[in-house]
């Protein structure tokens, strides 16, 4: 039985500690907003929020998490949708959809962390794969929501 | 999605007025397995529902995998019908044959033929359903149905200022005959039709609410993973079976399509049980493959191979009219012409890399099996998987959820095949197979290779005489042994290699296939993936050849084509392209052609020695009528960074009889930083709507090296684009 804090609620779960964070919030915890795209963390799908910094959840034993606060996408829409989520829908970035969760995660992280950031900085932190090309419109809704 | 209440097919009938078929083609009653989701009182069709609330479901009929389709097609029925947008909502379709593409005869979402196939009878069940709800209020308020009027929802009566709701009409008016040639608006009036607003998919897309194949769930579910062959028709054995069974949560491992499904109680460990297997492969159609092997197969077919005829046709052409091409008189042509030019263009296997990797569940429980996934052919998986159940058809429910990106690849059935595989092997709760990355990649249906081989023959005041290629590659048709157009070559290697848009005499394809078992598959804009890049290639050396400006040479040769010359014309504007350009700037251009759609781009690019920037993207595009503008120009720039990836990096590689490319470390996608700025224009030249999903990938790879070679750099006539030069960041 591991521990774990999950958009501010504690949960135990009884997978195998060497599961993937990913796995266990999709299976064990029924929140599959959270993708799998990849399983080596180069697609960003999977992005989720421990401890506030976007993190490839994919890469994060359940064994590491411990004490730290994982957010996942099911945890903004909570109460009102944030900002890069109302910019998301005023830009209609998504296509597919599936990378959405996780480009959302990863932008909101950096506009918390930088709320205006360059082009040069949003593009050394947004490195999440979008096969549908979705990313003119990704450039406008972070633009958007920065303000 | 399974405790939808069922509906009883004799009372559905009573209900809908319909006799033994439906009045307007495609919305027939769905058969009477799974529900439509009942929302109140009227039913029209299995497509159209409207509760006693106002409220109305509309289930699309075709599969969402980004390109908007359930948008349109909601729109195209809300349009008709005058009800409240707001109160719409849309559903994922299931395999019924009330929702049959009526272009297609076959429910499928593929060739960019959604909207063009349905826009017809949808508009016609809009209209068939208001002029019922009308007629049900002309009765209860006692006056005739011309002195009414709809709007928003409701049916008015000026004269009186009386109004009623459609959800007080519904039952009544479902009860009512359909019509079969109700009123349609005049496209004037489109409030819905052409609106630039928010699609409806949005919303759960940015929340993680949307259900996509991989997201099937019931509690109790078992997952399995897979341990595979490097070719699904290989024969195989494993060795650690055992140890895998024995591994903690797992259920069971059984035999599926080219390896071995481990199931088990989660994910996680299904993986690290299959990880036990070692697959030992006998008999692969690819054993001992590589790249060199490949090449030398496809180079050898020109010579090995006899050409197969093929006609000159394409998109504008098809039928095919006229005679078909006179070898001897086009060969006549090219020895006579004053000047002549040849070229070899190649193209690599490409894979699809949708971001969702291939997945599929199922469940076999007394006597019945339901599949669910991401599926671009519903109706083919449920003749499929109850081939191999051995089940009637009316026993196999199939559930289409939406799709992580389909690009092609979730048309084929080969995934759903092994699915159903693995869920009757454990009977009695959803099986979900999911493919790794890795796999995903290896069991691709891939592009094929191809090399083309040009020919012109140029008059002495630069315009062409004769134009003859060659192509070579393998056959899709071939591969999934489907019979192809009688007569003819396979065109999904063939078609367009040269445009029958361009005026001038004197042109012949020719098709070699290639000996080779890899599987393939269609990948978005199938035969314009390849040819497009060939054609727009040729043309512009040509045009270089005779100092002609590139675009003004193809300008010249589609007098005939008014909706070419717009689309050239407004992408000219909007790049700018009679301006002058700075050493090292190039800027180069190309067109391709659907059904009812036209598309120019232009690529512009820098070019310092060997290292390339790519400075912007214009493109204009012509689909006739939009039925969700925002969309259409999402389907553009997206097509275009879907082009562009595979012009710069696409290249699936093959070493020691498999694919070698694992992940997405060795097969490069297109990032946010390799995206430049891309201008989209939207003109309409026609009426009606044309084809738009595939429509933005073709043009962006000869675009762009007709910029390089207009920037001084060399003529790359191989793909990708990366193995001559060196790519940097896009343009900020």
């Amino acid at each position: 039985m591991t521990e774990l804090t999950v958009n501010g609620k504690s949960r135990k779960v009884t997978a195998d500690t060497d599961t993937p964070l990913l796995w266990v919030l999709r299976e064990d915890l029924g929140l599959p907003g959270t993708k799998f795209g990849c399983g080596v963390g180069l697609c960003g799908a999977c992005t989720v929020h421990i401890d506030g910094e976007a993190v490839r959840s994919c890469q994060v034993p359940l064994s590491d998490v411990g004490a730290r606060k994982v957010t996942t996408i099911e945890d903004l829409g909570v109460g009102g949708l944030n900002r890069v989520q109302v910019a998301w829908i005023a830009e209609q970035v998504p296509q597919c959809g599936y990378c959405q969760s996780g480009m959302v995660m990863a932008v909101t992280a950096l506009l918390k962390n930088n709320p205006k950031p360059s082009v040069t900085e949003i593009r050394a932190a947004i490195t999440n794969i979008c096969r549908c090309g979705t990313y003119p419109r990704i450039v406008a809704a972070i633009a958007k929501a920065a303000g | 999605m399974d405790d939808l209440s069922r509906i009883d097919r004799r009372g559905l009938l009573q209900v809908l007025g319909l006799g033994a078929g439906a009045l307007v083609l495609g919305i027939g009653p769905a058969r009477a397995q799974p529900g439509v989701a009942q929302s109140g009182k009227g039913q029209f069709g299995a497509i159209l529902g409207i509760g006693a609330d106002g409220s109305v479901m509309i289930v699309c009929p075709a599969s969402e995998m980004g390109q908007g389709t359930q948008e349109a097609l909601a729109r195209i029925i809300a349009e008709e019908l005058d009800c409240d947008w707001e109160k719409v909502t849309i559903r994922q379709p299931w395999a019924d044959r009330a929702f049959i593409n009526p272009a297609a005869k076959r429910q499928l979402t593929a060739n960019s033929m959604t909207v063009t196939g349905y826009f017809p009878s949808l508009r016609k069940l809009g209209a068939a359903a208001r002029a019922s709800l009308v007629e049900a209020g002309a009765d209860r308020l006692g006056v005739p149905s011309a002195d009414l009027t709809t709007a928003k929802g409701q049916v008015r009566h000026a004269a009186s200022g009386r109004a009623l709701g459609y959800g007080e009409l519904a039952e009544a008016a479902a009860a009512l005959p359909l019509r079969a040639d109700p009123p349609l608006k005049p496209a004037s009036a489109f409030a819905l039709i052409g609106a630039k607003k928010p699609r409806k998919d949005l919303a759960v897309k940015v929340t993680g609410a949307a259900e996509y194949g991989i997201d099937v769930h019931e509690e109790g579910m078992l997952v399995a993973a897979l341990a595979l062959a490097p070719h699904r028709h290989a024969e195989v054995t494993a060795s650690g079976i055992d140890e895998a069974r024995a591994m903690p949560g797992v259920k069971t491992v059984s035999r599926v399509n080219g390896g071995y499904a481990v199931i088990a109680d989660g994910y996680w460990r299904a993986q690290k049980a299959a990880a036990k297997l070692t697959v030992t492969a006998s008999a692969s159609p690819i054993a001992g493959l590589d790249d060199a092997m490949v090449a030398a197969t496809i180079a050898k077919a020109f010579d090995a191979v006899p050409a197969e005829p093929f006609p000159n046709i394409d998109v504008l052409s098809f039928p095919v009219r006229g005679p078909p091409s006179d070898p001897a008189a086009v060969a006549a042509a090219l020895t006579a012409a004053p000047r002549r030019l040849e070229a070899e263009y190649a193209v690599p296997y490409l894979a699809h890399a949708a971001l969702e990797p291939l997945c599929c569940s199922a469940r076999f429980k007394d006597g019945e099996l339901l599949v669910r996934g991401p599926l671009q052919a519903p109706e083919a998986s449920r003749d499929l998987a109850a081939a191999i159940a051995g089940l009637p058809v009316d026993k196999v429910r199939v559930e289409v959820t939406f799709i992580g990106g389909g690009f092609g690849r979730k048309w084929s059935t080969d995934f759903v095949e092994v699915a159903v595989q693995a869920a009757l092997a454990a009977p009695g709760q959803i099986v979900k197979t999911i493919w790794t990355r890795e796999q995903d990649f290896a069991q691709d249906e891939f592009r094929p290779a191809f090399v083309a081989r040009y020919k012109a023959g140029i008059g002495t005041d630069g315009k062409l005489l004769a134009m003859s290629s060659r192509i070579a590659g393998q056959s899709i048709n071939r591969f999934h042994k489907r019979k192809g157009p009688p007569g003819m070559g396979d065109p999904s290697a063939a078609a367009m290699l040269i445009y029958a848009a361009y005026d001038f005499p004197n042109k012949l394809i020719e098709y070699h296939p290639a000996d080779l078992s890899i599987p393939v598959g269609f990948w978005r804009s199938v035969t314009l993936s390849q040819n497009a890049f060939f054609a727009e290639s040729m043309i512009d050396e040509v045009a270089r050849a005779v100092k002609a400006d590139p675009l003004a040479y193809r300008r010249a040769m589609l007098a005939k084509h008014p909706r070419a010359l717009a689309v050239l014309d407004k992408v000219a504007e909007m790049s700018g392209w009679t301006g002058k350009r700075a050493k090292g700037k190039g800027r180069g251009v190309a067109l391709s052609y659907a059904d009812n759609a036209w598309c120019a781009q232009v690529a512009e690019v820098s070019l310092s020695g060997k290292a390339l920037t790519i400075d912007r993207i214009t493109c204009a595009f012509d689909c006739g009528l939009a039925i969700d503008p925002p969309s259409v120009e999402a389907q553009m720039s997206g097509g275009i960074v879907f082009g562009l990836q595979a012009a710069l990096w696409g290249e699936v590689h093959f070493a020691d009889g498999a694919v070698s490319s694992a992940n997405f470390s060795d097969y490069r996608m297109a990032m946010l930083a390799d995206v430049p700025r891309i201008d989209v224009a939207l003109l309409q030249g026609s009426e009606r709507p044309g084809s738009v999903g595939e429509s933005g990938v073709p043009p962006i790879a000869p675009a762009l090296v007709n910029a390089i070679a207009d920037a001084g750099g060399p003529r790359i006539r191989r793909l990708p684009i990366a193995n001559s030069l060196d790519i940097k960041e896009a343009r900020a």
